[in-house]
């Protein structure tokens, strides 16, 4: 069992105190063992950090697992880190190789009752495989989509349902709300093919949505 | 011709960035923050683990036993010792027939010190290294909860 334990840590700070403070200043004190620091940078990332992985992963009980990995290593790791530095990028990097760890895990897990690994639908059921789409897709969608009730089981089966390489990207843009500029250093690439990879990954999405559209609209 | 070239990828809005901007976020869980202190802070282990120390004293314990190993065997090889051990290892039948006097032998010949020593420093090098290896938090999951 899981429990939140009391932090009894000498000359600690209250959480007003710490969450008040720049997330360098934050950083700083957290490694100098400031408990309260370190629960005011989890506070600031883990809405992002958890809606990041619950899109890419598709499910929520291993996104909180990969969330709480994460920030089990940004703590080991806390004497290590440039406070000059952004922490965002370093945390996403993390995530996402953890996230590519659990869809690799689920790739060879055992067929289960319902014929396919837990999560991540397999590209045949799904109609999801890159070729599949046509990437030149720009037609729009329609209009009545918007208005769904099931908008968001919707968007979320679309996110998911893409190849690994491009829901990372529509993740960390639409889920975690990045900059391309921040995309870039979190896949460590330039800009530019930030936003290639995710002009592609818009194609795929839009074929994706209008294909999950028309199958359920079929009786 | 002097039209430059279209950017290759224009930023407005289209169609899917609108549908997506509906895209609610998903709360974290309640208990994701407490899961994660319980596994770092909590634990009382420090922020920065500092290996240093121990580095040196494995450093340090891995030196005392080459200088106390090399000792033994500069010892061993002045007096009978080398050749009352090459005896042992030639013919076990040595050790079986008459263990006491070949154990009082070797302590006559090897110098006690020098074997506290070696043995000494050889447990330290184990113990600094364990600890080297060891230390670094170790996240409890849901599913090893």
């Amino acid at each position: 069992m899981i429990i939140a334990a009391p932090l009894h840590m000498p000359a600690m700070r209250t959480q007003a105190q710490s969450a008040g403070t720049t997330e360098d200043e934050q950083l700083r004190a957290a490694r100098r063992g400031d408990a309260a620091a370190f629960e005011a940078l989890v506070r600031r990332h883990q809405t992002a950090l958890f809606n990041f992985c619950v899109r890419l992963l598709g499910q929520s009980e291993d996104a909180a697992d990969v969330a709480q990995e994460t920030f089990v290593q940004l703590y080991s790791h806390l004497g290590r880190l440039d406070e000059r530095d952004s922490l965002a990028p370093w945390l996403f990097r993390v995530a996402r190789n953890r996230c590519l760890d659990v869809l690799r895990r689920r790739r060879t897990a055992p067929i289960g009752p319902f014929g396919r690994a837990r999560g991540r639908p397999s590209p045949d059921v799904a109609g999801a495989t890159p070729a599949a789409f046509d990437p030149a897709d720009e037609q729009p969608l329609p209009d009545e989509l918007a208005e769904r009730a099931d908008l968001q089981r919707l968007l979320g089966q679309a996110i998911a349902q893409l190849p690994p390489a491009y829901a990372e990207v529509v993740a960390l843009r639409y889920a975690a709300d990045r900059s391309f500029s921040e995309i870039a250093a979190i896949l460590e690439c330039d800009e530019g093919a930030a936003r290639v990879r995710f002009h592609r990954a818009k194609a795929l999405l839009r074929a994706r949505l209008r294909h999950l559209a028309e199958e359920d609209e079929v009786p | 011709m002097n039209a430059r070239p279209a950017p290759p990828f224009d930023d407005a809005p289209d169609d899917v960035d609108r549908l997506f901007a509906r895209l609610e976020p998903v709360r974290a869980p309640a208990d994701l923050t407490a899961r994660v202190l319980a596994n770092t802070v909590a634990r009382g282990e420090p922020a920065t683990i500092v290996l240093w120390p121990w580095l040196v004293a494995t450093l340090g314990a891995l030196a005392a036993l080459v200088a106390a190993g090399y000792l033994v065997g500069a010892q061993l090889a002045t007096s009978e010792g080398l050749a009352l051990v090459e005896a042992v290892f030639g013919d076990a039948s040595l050790l079986t027939g008459a263990p006491g006097d070949v154990l009082a032998a070797i302590a006559q010949l090897m110098p006690s010190g020098l074997v506290v020593l070696t043995l000494g420093s050889a447990a330290l090098v184990v113990w600094s290294a364990g600890h080297l290896v060891s230390v670094r938090p170790r996240p409890r999951t849901r599913a090893g909860a």
